[in-house]
């Protein structure tokens, strides 16, 4: 009757077990088995879900004074699958638990619009959770630059962006959100 | 029965031949203990100390606001020591606050400064109580400029710290402490709401440097 390790199953023979090549076979198997297991585990760690999705061309319309949520053409890196640019080209849907820092930021073209601040938001399902604004100098440019977020699995992470100033609509050449976790709930 | 120089692992020798049974059971409770401890790292790895607060304080015109950061409203596997402000393990840390300075009417020139202390500790380190607050370094400095009744102004500032620790002491504390306030420049007298995000999150320790031969 064969022994087994408590935690992995790793097959054994005991005293007195017939010890021919099937038993090597399962004890190979097993070990092998265990291996691939720490090796899943390590990879896990290695790579953490991260997702970046930013978009440049085309150039997004925003009118004044206006919260429009940013939308991406470009998937930059994304390991999880938050990221479907063809479904939706607004968001990242975080798919596994943890905590997220994440990012925004938002650059505009000069000549469309004389701009005295923008304003670059990130939302959780729809929520404003941090903001940040900066003055206009003729162009526009905020981001918010990796904030701790505690997300769930199913949670919608989007950016706004609003700007104030005179002229318009102003055209934004640079959009870019991204998430990364670096901690398991 | 031999065993190998760094992980002891098991190897027959010619007179074990009757001792396979042996020899296997003894590999493969190795292999799974190697297995499971390397998985128990990559768990520590993964379930780093993290804490957030939050507040809520109003400020009158001219005036600032210091204090402890009390309890933290979303923690992960956080130590909080002595104080729950302290950042109590070797390592690196990336720290930031978030605030939003929001004005009860449209009064014009003022700003807002918000700063995140981080203290160093006495040589003599005993407990919270002995840091040397005079020593008290602002790591982090924001500010922002005119009042806002509708969305209000954000400061936003992160970077990340290291606590050396001691030779003595590998989990020796350095404190976090959140000031922000409120300077008028006109004879304002508006109240102004600062909603604050405050945040520490462990990122790991640095390797071990052997100095010399």
């Amino acid at each position: 009757m064969p022994g087994m390790t408590p935690v992995l199953g790793i097959r054994y023979p005991c005293s007195g077990d017939t010890i021919d090549s099937s038993v090597f076979a399962n004890f190979t198997n097993d070990i092998q088995a265990a291996l691939l297991t720490g090796d899943a585990a390590v990879a896990s760690a290695a790579n953490r879900p991260a997702a970046q999705v930013q978009g440049e061309t085309p150039t997004q319309s925003v009118v004044i004074n206006t919260a429009t949520v940013m939308t991406y053409t470009t998937e930059v890196f994304d390991n999880d699958d938050m990221a479907d640019i063809a479904v939706n080209n607004d968001r990242l849907t975080i798919v596994t638990g943890g905590l997220y820092l994440c990012g925004a930021q938002v650059t505009t073209l000069t000549g469309f619009a004389t701009i005295s601040s923008m304003t670059v938001n990130l939302t959780v399902n729809g929520t404003t959770v941090y903001r940040y604004k900066t003055p206009g100098f003729g162009f526009g440019s905020a981001q918010i630059n990796r904030v701790p977020l505690d997300l769930n699995a199913g949670d919608i992470l989007r950016a706004e962006t609003r700007w104030t100033g005179t002229g318009g609509p102003a055209n934004l050449s640079y959009r870019e959100l991204t998430a990364e976790m670096i901690a398991s709930h | 029965m031999r065993f190998t120089t760094n992980h002891d692992i098991p190897c027959l020798e010619n007179e074990d031949y009757a001792g396979f049974a042996l020899y296997m059971q003894c590999l493969a409770e190795q292999v799974e203990a190697r297995v499971v401890a390397d998985q128990a790292a990559v768990t520590t790895f993964l379930e780093r100390p993290v804490a957030i607060w939050t507040q809520s304080t109003v400020l009158a015109a001219g005036s600032s606001t210091t204090g402890p950061l009390g309890t933290p409203t979303t923690t992960y596997r956080w130590i909080p020591g002595v104080n729950n402000g302290t950042l109590n393990i070797r390592g690196f840390w990336h720290i930031g606050v978030y605030s939003n300075a929001l004005s009860s009417a449209p009064v014009v020139g003022n700003h807002r400064t918000a700063m995140l202390y981080v203290w160093q500790p006495e040589a003599t380190f005993q407990d919270i109580n002995a840091l040397d607050t005079d020593a008290a370094v602002a790591v982090l400095q924001d500010a922002t400029w005119e009042s806002n009744t509708t969305n209000g102004e954000d400061l936003l500032s992160s970077m990340v710290v290291y606590n050396p620790g001691t030779p003595l002491r590998t989990e020796t504390e350095i404190g976090m402490q959140f000031i922000f306030g409120l300077a008028t420049e006109a004879a304002g007298v508006e109240n102004v709401t600062f909603t604050s995000t405050i945040w520490a999150a462990y990122l790991g320790d640095t390797p071990n440097i052997a100095l010399g031969s």
